[in-house]
C-alpha cells in the first residue's frame, strides 16, 4: 500500500471511529496532494452537500474516498532530499542593546517541525528573522536545499514564508487576497479558486469566507493568514508566535493540522515556529530549541529515549511544601521547587514514575495537576 | 459583467488587477472625453478669437477643477493600487514583473496627465471649424497694410521707428556679416568683447538724413507688421508708401474698408469713419509731404474690453479695438497649425510621468525612510541647480553632475555586496530621482568643452580652433537630447538598471 492509500485508510478509520472532523482534514489533505482538478471540484461539492445535511453520513465520505482510491495509482509523491535547511553556527549580536545569539547549529529536515522556546526577549524572533534571511548574521552560515535551484537570493526568500507575530492587515476581501497570493504563485483561473476555497475549508474559515478583516476576531485572521502562508506552497514555514491569538482548542487543531500539512506527500515543507505554549509545540516539534539570553539548548525526540537524567515532576494541588516533601520521602527526591503555584520536584534518575504515583496514592494527595518533564524543554525553564 | 471581468483579472492576471488597470483607464478615458466636451463647448463663437484668455489654454477654472479630479483620482486609485504589494511579500516575482508594473505605472500617469489638454484641444477643434474658411493671410495682409493709415500710436510713426528700404536692408546685413568683434589683449586670450555697431552702421533711411529723423512724423514713416502672419512685410510697405507718395487715395480707402469689415467679420467693434480717415491723410500729406507734427490733430482709441462682462458700452467716435482684431487673426493662425499633439507637448507630459512612475515606484520597492531621503536628496539636488542658476557657475554644474553618478555607483557597490540596508536603498532612490539630470548635463559639458577657442588678435576677436561637429551636433539637437532623448535614457535607465537593483536590495537581509 502506498502513503497515498494509507492516508485514505487512516481517514476512513477515523470517520469509523466517529471523529469526522479529523477524517475530513485529512481527506482535503490528500485531496490537495493530489493537485488533481476534478478531485477539488468533487471535495468541494462533498462539503457543500454535507454542510447541506448538517455532517458527513457515509454515503457521502464513501464517494469521496472512492474517487481518492481510484486516483491512488496516478499519484506522484514528492522524493525530498536529505535536509532542507542546514544551520552552522549562526550567530547575532546587537552592538547598541550589546544581546547576543550564540553561534547556533541544527538542520531542518522536510515535513520536520522545529520549536522554539523561550522566555520573551530571548532572541526567538531574531532566530526566525535570521532563518529566513531576513537577518544578516554575524557568525556563521545558513544552507538551504532550494539555493541550488534559485536564479537569486529573492527566488530563494520567495520559498522561505515568514509569518510575523503581530499579522499585518489586508485590505479588500479575504478571499480576494487568497485568490491574489495564488495567481501571484502562478497557480490561475478555475484551479486558483478551487485550491482557494479547499484551503480554507481545511483550516475551517468557510463559513468566514466572505467576511471583511474588520469582522473577524484576531484568531480566524491568524488562520487566514496561515492559509495564505500555506496556499504560497513554501519550503521553509517560519512561524513566529502563531499560536498567541489562538484558543486552547484551536491551539492544538492547528498544530496538528501544520504538522499533518508539512509531511504532505506532494510539497512536504520544513516548519519551525516560536511559542510560549510549550506542551503543544513539543508534542508535534522533532526538536525544541530552548533559548535563554541568546543561549540556545537542544530537546530533540531521539535524544529523549536515550538520555537519563533526573525524574522531574510538575504536579499542582492544595497542598503545603511539607506535606509534599513527606509524601515523596520515600522516593529519593532531591529537590522541590515553588513557581507560580506549581511544584516541580526532582527525584534521582533511577527513581521509577510509578514510585511517585503509588506515594501520592498512599498519602491521598489532592493533586489537580501533574506531568512528567524529565524529557521536556520546560526542565529548562527552572 | 464586471464582477466577472473582475474575477477573471484576479485569478488570471494579478499585476493588472492589483493596478486596477481597466478601471483606472476607463476613468481616464471618461475625464478626457468630459473635458473635451468642456472645451469644445466653452467656445462661443468667432468673438473666441479676440479674447486672448478665453483662447489660452490655462483656464484657471478648468485648471483648478482639473486639478481637483485628478487629484481625487489619484487618491482612490493609489488607495487600491497600494493595498497589496507583491514584491514586498515575497512572492515569486521576477524583475520583469518589477519592469511591467512600472511601464503600466507610467502609462497611466502619461494617458492621465494631459486632460487638461484634451480640453484645450476640444476648444481648439471648435474654433478649426469655426474658422475653417478664413484666408489667415490674407486677411493678415489686409490689416498690415491698412495700418499704415491708421495713426493709432504716433510713436509708430515717427522717424526713429521708420525702416529702411530692401537696398538699404541688404547693405546692412553685408555689413553686418563682415564686422569683427573688438578685443582689449589681456592675460587671457579672448579678454572683454565689444561689438563695434555703431562703426559698422552707416546711415542707410532713403526719406531724411538721421540726425533730423526723431523729430519728424509721417505716413511714410510707419514700419510696423502688427499681426505676424505671412512673411511679405517689405512688400505691404512699399506698396502702402506707393499709394501714398503717388496720393492714391482710392486705393487707400478700399484697403480701409476692408480692414473694418474684417473687424465686422471677426466681431471685433468699432466706430471709425473713413472718410475722417481719408481727409485726416490727405491734410497731412498736403501740408507737407514728409513732416507732421508730433501733437496730432487726429487720435484713435483703443477699446479696453472686460473680459467678464459681456454689456458693451457704447463706442466713442474714432474708437475701435485695434489690438483685438489682431489678436483674432494671430489666433486663427496659431489655432490652424497642426501641432496639438505634437512630440515636444509629449516630453512635458512624459517628464512628468516619468517623474511620478519613479516616485511612486520607489515608494513601492524600497521602504518609506529612503523614500523620503530620496525626496530630500531630490530638494538638495534642486537647490544645486538654483545655486547654479544664481550665482551663474558652471562649475556647480559638475558637482551636480558627480553627485548623480557617484549616488549610483554607491547604490549598485553597496546593494550587489550586501552592505548596510537603509543606506543602499537610500543611494538608489536618490540616483533614481537625479538621474534625470545625467544626459543633459553630460551632453552640456561636451559642448561646453568642445566650444570654438578664439584668442585677441591686433585688437580683434579671432577663431583659432573652430568647434568640432560633435558640438554642433550636440547645439543643433540640444532640445531634443532635453526632451525627448532624456526621457526615453532615464525610462532605460530605470528599467535595466534601478529596478533590477532594487530587486537585488529587497532580498538583501538587514543588519
Amino acid at each position: 500500500m502506498n502513503a497515498f492509500l494509507l492516508r485514505i485508510q487512516q481517514a476512513k478509520e477515523n470517520f469509523q471511529h466517529g471523529d469526522k472532523s479529523l477524517a475530513e482534514r485529512q481527506l482535503i489533505d490528500c485531496v490537495l496532494d493530489s493537485n488533481e482538478l476534478q478531485l477539488f471540484k468533487s471535495m468541494l461539492q462533498s462539503l457543500d452537500q454535507k454542510d447541506a445535511l448538517g455532517d458527513w453520513n457515509d454515503d457521502l465520505f464513501n464517494t469521496i474516498t472512492q474517487a481518492l482510491i481510484d486516483f491512488a495509482p496516478k499519484m506522484q509523491a514528492f522524493e525530498p532530499s536529505a535536509t532542507l535547511m542546514q544551520v552552522k553556527g549562526i550567530g547575532k549580536r546587537y552592538f547598541k542593546s550589546g544581546f547576543t545569539i550564540a553561534p547556533l547549529s541544527f538542520e531542518v529536515h522536510y515535513g520536520q517541525v522545529i520549536g522554539l522556546v523561550g522566555e520573551n526577549g530571548n532572541g526567538k524572533t531574531t532566530l526566525l528573522r535570521l532563518l529566513c534571511k531576513d537577518l544578516k548574521p554575524d557568525t556563521g552560515s545558513l544552507h538551504y536545499a532550494a539555493e541550488a535551484r534559485c536564479k537569486s537570493n529573492y527566488e530563494l526568500r520567495s520559498q522561505l514564508v515568514y509569518m510575523p507575530q503581530r499579522v499585518p492587515r489586508w485590505f479588500g476581501s479575504l478571499m480576494d487576497n487568497l485568490y491574489f497570493t495564488l495567481s501571484c504563485h502562478g497557480i490561475t483561473g478555475e484551479f486558483n479558486a478551487l485550491m482557494a476555497e479547499l484551503m480554507i475549508a481545511r483550516l475551517g474559515l468557510r463559513p468566514f469566507r466572505n467576511h471583511k478583516w474588520t469582522e473577524i476576531s484576531s484568531g480566524y485572521r491568524t488562520r487566514f493568514e496561515l492559509a495564505k502562508s500555506l496556499l504560497r506552497q513554501p519550503q521553509l514555514m517560519l512561524l513566529d508566535e502563531p499560536l498567541s491569538n489562538l484558543d486552547i482548542i484551536s491551539q492544538q487543531t492547528i498544530l496538528q493540522d501544520l504538522k499533518s500539512l508539512s509531511m504532505s506527500l506532494r510539497r512536504p515543507f520544513g516548519l519551525v515556529l516560536s511559542s510560549q505554549q510549550l506542551y503543544e509545540v513539543e508534542k508535534i516539534s522533532d526538536l525544541v530549541i530552548f533559548l535563554k539570553q541568546g543561549q540556545a539548548q537542544y530537546q530533540s525526540k531521539q535524544q529523549a529515549a536515550t538520555e537519563n537524567t533526573d525524574l522531574m515532576i510538575e504536579i499542582e494541588g492544595p497542598f503545603e511544601r511539607e506535606q509534599l516533601q513527606n509524601c515523596m520521602a520515600a522516593c529519593q527526591i532531591k529537590d522541590i521547587q515553588f513557581n507560580g503555584g506549581v511544584y516541580v520536584l526532582t527525584f534521582d534518575a533511577s527513581t521509577p514514575i510509578y514510585d511517585v504515583y503509588k506515594a501520592i496514592a498512599e498519602h491521598q494527595l489532592p493533586v489537580l495537576y501533574l506531568r512528567n518533564i524529565t524529557h521536556s524543554s520546560r526542565r529548562f525553564f527552572i | 459583467m464586471i464582477k466577472t471581468l473582475y474575477k477573471s483579472l484576479l485569478l488570471k492576471h494579478p499585476l493588472l488587477w492589483n493596478i486596477k488597470l481597466p478601471q483606472v483607464i476607463l476613468f481616464i478615458a471618461i475625464s478626457h472625453v468630459l473635458f473635451f466636451l468642456f472645451g469644445f463647448f466653452s467656445v462661443y463663437g468667432i468673438i473666441a478669437f479676440k479674447l486672448q484668455d478665453q483662447f489660452d489654454a490655462n483656464n484657471l477654472g478648468i485648471n483648478l477643477i482639473g486639478g481637483l479630479i485628478l487629484l481625487l483620482g489619484l487618491i482612490v486609485w493609489l488607495m487600491w493600487y497600494l493595498r497589496n504589494n507583491a514584491f514586498k511579500q515575497f512572492y515569486p516575482i521576477t524583475v520583469n514583473d518589477l519592469r511591467k508594473e512600472f511601464l503600466l505605472v507610467f502609462l497611466i500617469f502619461l494617458l492621465g496627465m494631459p486632460i487638461f489638454h484634451s480640453f484645450a484641444y476640444g476648444k481648439h477643434l471648435h474654433l478649426k471649424i469655426i474658422s475653417r474658411n478664413i484666408n489667415v493671410e490674407a486677411d493678415a495682409k489686409i490689416v498690415n497694410l491698412a495700418r499704415h493709415f491708421l495713426p493709432i500710436n504716433s510713436d509708430d510713426f515717427n522717424g526713429d521707428n521708420c525702416c529702411d528700404s530692401l537696398a538699404a536692408q541688404n547693405k546692412r546685413n553685408e555689413a553686418a556679416s563682415q564686422m569683427k568683434t573688438r578685443c582689449y589683449e589681456t592675460t587671457y586670450n579672448n579678454g572683454s568683447e565689444t561689438t563695434d555697431y555703431a562703426a559698422a552702421e552707416p546711415a542707410y533711411d532713403d526719406t531724411a538724413p538721421a540726425a533730423s529723423r526723431s523729430t519728424l512724423y509721417s505716413y511714410l514713416y510707419y514700419c510696423q507688421t502688427p499681426v505676424s502672419v505671412g512673411n511679405d512685410a517689405a512688400l505691404i510697405h512699399h506698396t502702402a508708401k506707393r499709394w501714398l507718395i503717388n496720393e492714391n487715395y482710392d486705393s487707400i480707402k478700399l484697403s480701409l474698408i476692408n480692414y473694418f469689415k474684417l473687424m465686422d467679420k471677426y466681431a471685433v467693434r468699432h466706430n471709425v469713419n473713413i472718410d475722417t480717415v481719408i481727409s485726416h491723410i490727405q491734410k497731412m500729406r498736403a501740408a507737407d509731404k514728409q513732416l507732421w507734427g508730433s501733437s496730432s490733430e487726429f487720435s484713435f482709441l483703443t477699446e479696453v474690453y472686460d473680459y467678464g462682462a459681456f454689456s458693451f458700452t457704447p463706442l466713442n467716435a474714432n474708437q475701435a479695438d485695434f489690438g483685438g482684431l489682431n489678436t483674432a487673426i494671430e489666433n486663427v493662425a496659431e489655432n490652424n497649425k497642426d501641432n496639438f499633439w505634437s512630440l515636444s507637448e509629449w516630453s512635458l507630459y512624459g517628464y512628468l510621468a516619468l517623474g511620478f512612475s519613479i516616485l511612486l515606484m520607489l515608494f513601492r520597492m524600497t521602504r518609506l525612510k529612503p523614500w523620503i531621503s530620496s525626496l530630500i536628496g531630490a530638494g538638495i539636488w534642486a537647490m544645486l541647480f538654483g545655486l547654479m542658476g544664481i550665482f551663474a557657475q558652471s562649475e556647480l554644474l559638475y558637482i551636480v553632475l558627480i553627485y548623480a553618478i557617484l549616488s549610483g555607483l554607491l547604490a549598485w557597490i553597496n546593494i550587489r555586496k550586501q552592505n548596510h540596508k537603509l543606506r543602499s536603498a537610500m543611494w538608489l532612490s536618490w540616483f533614481s530621482i537625479i538621474q534625470l539630470s545625467i544626459l543633459p548635463l553630460t551632453a552640456w559639458m561636451i559642448k561646453d568643452a568642445t566650444k570654438e577657442k578664439t584668442a585677441c588678435v591686433n585688437g580683434y576677436l579671432e577663431v583659432i580652433q573652430p568647434a568640432p561637429p560633435i558640438h554642433n551636433w550636440l547645439e543643433l539637437h540640444s532640445q531634443t537630447i532635453m526632451t525627448e532623448v532624456n526621457i526615453v535614457f532615464c525610462l532605460l535607465l530605470f528599467l535595466f538598471l534601478c529596478i533590477p537593483l532594487a530587486y537585488r536590495w529587497q532580498a538583501n537581509p538587514s543588519e
